[in-house]
């Protein structure tokens, strides 16, 4: 075991000597001093190393579960994140909810706003003035707005016999502000008298 | 795997106390440094072969390198003591025997570096100089050259004595003398010249050659 290269300097005679001279050895307290020493960092250390034992698996799968929620929630975000082309499907409900208010205003105006079209449509259709008869540059057909005026019955039917009394009515009308029962009744002499002078 | 014993021609299972004798048997034929790496792994029992190999022989060196018991027993504590906590650190890239002289080295070092008045106190250890008692005519001339020995031992500069006791006590090489003191390897082959011419003159009664 002795790694002896024995050389020029080595002294076998001094070796032998130094043997006998050499023959301490270490006191029986130091030894156990060590020992002890030893057996206690041993013991730490594995105590140490077993007291992890435990908790590393725990911590492992701890960081793999938080990953998966992280991964979930970031997942769930990108769902719910509006398409870039804008399209309206990916907003609509498809099982709209009954007790919802602001449901229940829209569907209501939705379908009072298609009863005054079938009403408009209707008046429209009712309507039976001969457009032959009327300068297309001046009256333009019927409106909605017009059909729903009330009916020209502010001049009285002396006023209306004679054209000149007429528009007195009518610009007596247009001075007291009703302009709308005005313009009812001129429509209305304009379809009877469509030749008749209007007055300056 | 199950230990057989082969007997007659025949092979048997160990008993558990012929198991405990050829772990132990197994555990002292280790190289040292497969005992530190045990020891890694804490096991005591190999810690324990290995420093039944190596306490002796290291306890003598820093005997004779600081001159004083009390010293000594200090040193040794503290090297095996950075031996045990390192162990973690270890690794067998070199021969143990070197990396524990090496730290004893480095101890001793620190320790002459603290106590700078070491030197003038070395020469006088009585465990070192036994008194030769009533001893036979031959008892008393071995004696007396086991003293001067020891005095010329103690007298030689501490460079040359360190590589002389790791000479002898560790059994290192030049080589390896240089590892361990952390010189070159002609720097430690010329002290070793020195120290072994200096013993020799000393031990034949003449007087040393200077360096």
């Amino acid at each position: 075991m002795m790694d002896r290269n024995h050389s020029a300097e080595s002294d076998t005679d001094l070796s032998a000597a130094y043997r006998e001279v050499a023959g301490e050895i270490t006191p029986v307290e130091l030894d156990r001093f060590i020992l002890d020493m030893a057996g206690k960092e041993a013991r730490a250390s594995t105590s140490s190393a077993l007291s992890g034992r435990w908790y590393r698996p725990i911590a492992i799968v701890a960081s793999v579960c938080l990953s998966l929620l992280l991964v979930l929630q970031l997942g769930e975000s990108v769902l719910i994140t509006p398409p870039e082309d804008g399209s309206e499907q990916f907003f609509n409900d498809p099982e709209p909810d009954q007790d919802n208010p602001f449901q229940e205003a829209a569907k209501s105006a939705a379908s009072q706003l298609q009863q005054l079209e079938a009403d408009a449509n209707a008046s429209l259709s009712n309507s039976s003035v001969p457009m032959t008869q009327m300068d297309s540059a001046t009256v333009s057909g019927p409106s909605i707005n017009e059909t729903a005026l009330p009916p020209a019955d502010f001049c009285t039917a002396e006023q209306r016999a004679d054209a000149s009394s007429w528009w007195a009515c009518i610009a007596k009308l247009e001075s007291t502000g009703l302009t709308q029962a005005a313009e009812a009744e001129l429509q209305s002499l304009l379809r009877r008298f469509p030749q008749g002078a209007v007055p300056e | 795997m199950a230990l057989v014993m082969i007997m007659d021609g025949k092979s048997a299972p160990l008993s558990g106390a012929d198991r405990l004798a050829y772990a132990r048997c197994m555990t002292d034929r280790l190289e040292d440094s497969a005992l530190m790496l045990r020891y890694q792994d804490g096991d005591t029992g190999a810690f324990e072969v290995l420093y039944r190999r190596h306490n002796d022989s290291l306890f003598r060196y820093l005997l004779r390198l600081s001159g004083d018991r009390q010293i000594a027993e200090d040193i040794f504590q503290e090297a095996w003591g950075k031996i045990i906590r390192s162990r973690s650190n270890y690794r067998p890239t070199a021969k143990f025997s070197t990396y524990l002289f090496r730290v004893a080295h480095n101890c001793f070092i620190d320790y002459i570096r603290r106590n700078r008045r070491h030197q003038q106190e070395t020469s006088a250890d009585p465990d070192l100089c036994p008194d030769p008692g009533s001893a036979p005519e031959q008892l008393v001339e071995r004696h007396l050259a086991r003293e001067r020995l020891n005095i010329a031992i103690t007298s030689l500069p501490d460079d040359q004595r360190d590589v002389f006791l790791l000479h002898e006590e560790g059994g290192f090489s030049i080589d390896k003398i240089a590892q361990v003191t952390g010189v070159n390897r002609e720097t430690a082959k010329s002290r070793l010249r020195y120290a072994v011419a200096k013993l020799r003159a000393s031990m034949s009664g003449a007087a040393p050659a200077r360096q």
